[in-house]
């Protein structure tokens, strides 16, 4: 196999691979949230930004898989 | 006429000038650029500082008082809280300013002999890195220099090993040891996720709105810069705020 089509491939993979998780995680962090601010409006605006920061940091993953990804496939 | 090749994505940033036998990139042009413009703003909005606050006083106050009760629920104590603000809100302005610059109209357009001059400062990897490595190295410097012994000690556990009466405690003591080093490991993750976290978000980012400008010019990449304006606004916020969590932590857990 060419280094061209095996770096391809590598990169595909691992982006696509590493972005399951992160999904998964995140919905379920909004799905929480959402269902908390339904029971008990008033806690709205300080569960969002909490929500958002949380959001950010299971992200994390997910950019680690892109980092991997690009620095395969441009170096 | 629009260009017809792919464009060249580089990771490095391009080495534009040397001075004095330092080689200068165009992430320190850019990062020094920014310094500059911080300075700009902090002087012109000090000026309307008064006790009827004006509207960039008030965001001000907001921002500072959101990292003020931040810092003084991890630190649980006013002077810490109050010693390490200035570092942990500077890291926010710059990134704040950082993370939005090439949105400003002609920045990213400036090339030297093919080489742009200007690019995000967070795009060069080695300021995710070296900030990183200044707070994970900064927090086990204080850590040590308020008690060695007990700080080691967290890692190297080795007070399990002393208390081997029976068979079953010499798994006691490894499972110990092998935590310790797995600790150790994970102090290096710190450095390597704080950084990469900044990084891959700022440079994907620039990356996907370059490629997403070269296939389709015209209103398709409008979501993409509403990405990148937002995501850098959350990553301004995430990433002092995680650096004062792991400050905290590691200050915290030799404190008595």
């Amino acid at each position: 196999m060419e280094i061209e089509a095996a770096k391809a491939l590598a990169a595909g993979i691992a982006i696509g691979l590493g972005a399951i998780g992160p999904a998964i995680g995140e919905g379920l962090i909004a799905s929480k949230a959402l269902e908390t601010m339904g029971r008990n409006p008033e806690v709205k605006d300080d569960l969002f930004s909490k929500m958002i920061v949380a959001m950010a940091i299971c992200e994390s993953t997910a950019i680690y898989a892109l980092v991997v990804a690009i620095l395969v496939l441009f170096t | 006429m629009s260009e017809n090749t792919m464009p060249a994505v580089n990771i490095s940033s391009p080495i534009l000038t040397e001075f004095n036998g330092i080689e200068v990139s165009s992430g320190i042009v850019s990062s020094f650029t920014v310094i500059i413009l911080l300075t700009l703003f902090a002087i012109i909005a000090r000026r309307k500082f008064s006790l009827v606050p004006s509207k960039i006083q008030i965001a001000l106050e907001g921002v500072y008082n959101f990292f003020y009760s931040n810092m003084l629920s991890a630190f649980g104590s006013e002077k810490a809280a109050k010693k390490f603000l200035p570092m942990i809100f500077v890291m926010f302005l710059f990134l704040l300013f950082a993370n939005q610059f090439t949105i400003l109209p002609f920045v990213s357009d400036l090339a030297l002999n093919g080489d742009k001059v200007f690019q995000a400062p967070a795009t060069d990897i080695n300021l995710p890195i070296a900030w990183s490595l200044m707070i994970v190295v900064m927090s086990h410097v204080l850590a040590l220099s308020i008690s060695p012994l007990k700080h080691i000690g967290g890692f190297i556990r080795l007070e399990s090993v002393f208390k081997i009466r029976k068979i079953s405690d010499i798994f006691n003591a490894i499972l110990e040891l092998f935590l310790g080093i797995l600790d150790i490991i994970g102090e290096f993750a710190k450095v390597i996720s704080l950084s990469a976290r900044l990084f891959g978000n700022i440079f994907a980012g620039e990356l996907m709105v370059v490629i997403i400008t070269y296939l389709v010019s015209f209103i398709v990449p409008i979501p993409f810069i509403f990405l990148n304006i937002f995501g850098g606004l959350i990553h301004a916020c995430i990433f002092p705020l995680l650096s004062l969590q792991y400050l905290a932590q590691t200050v915290n857990s030799v404190k008595d």
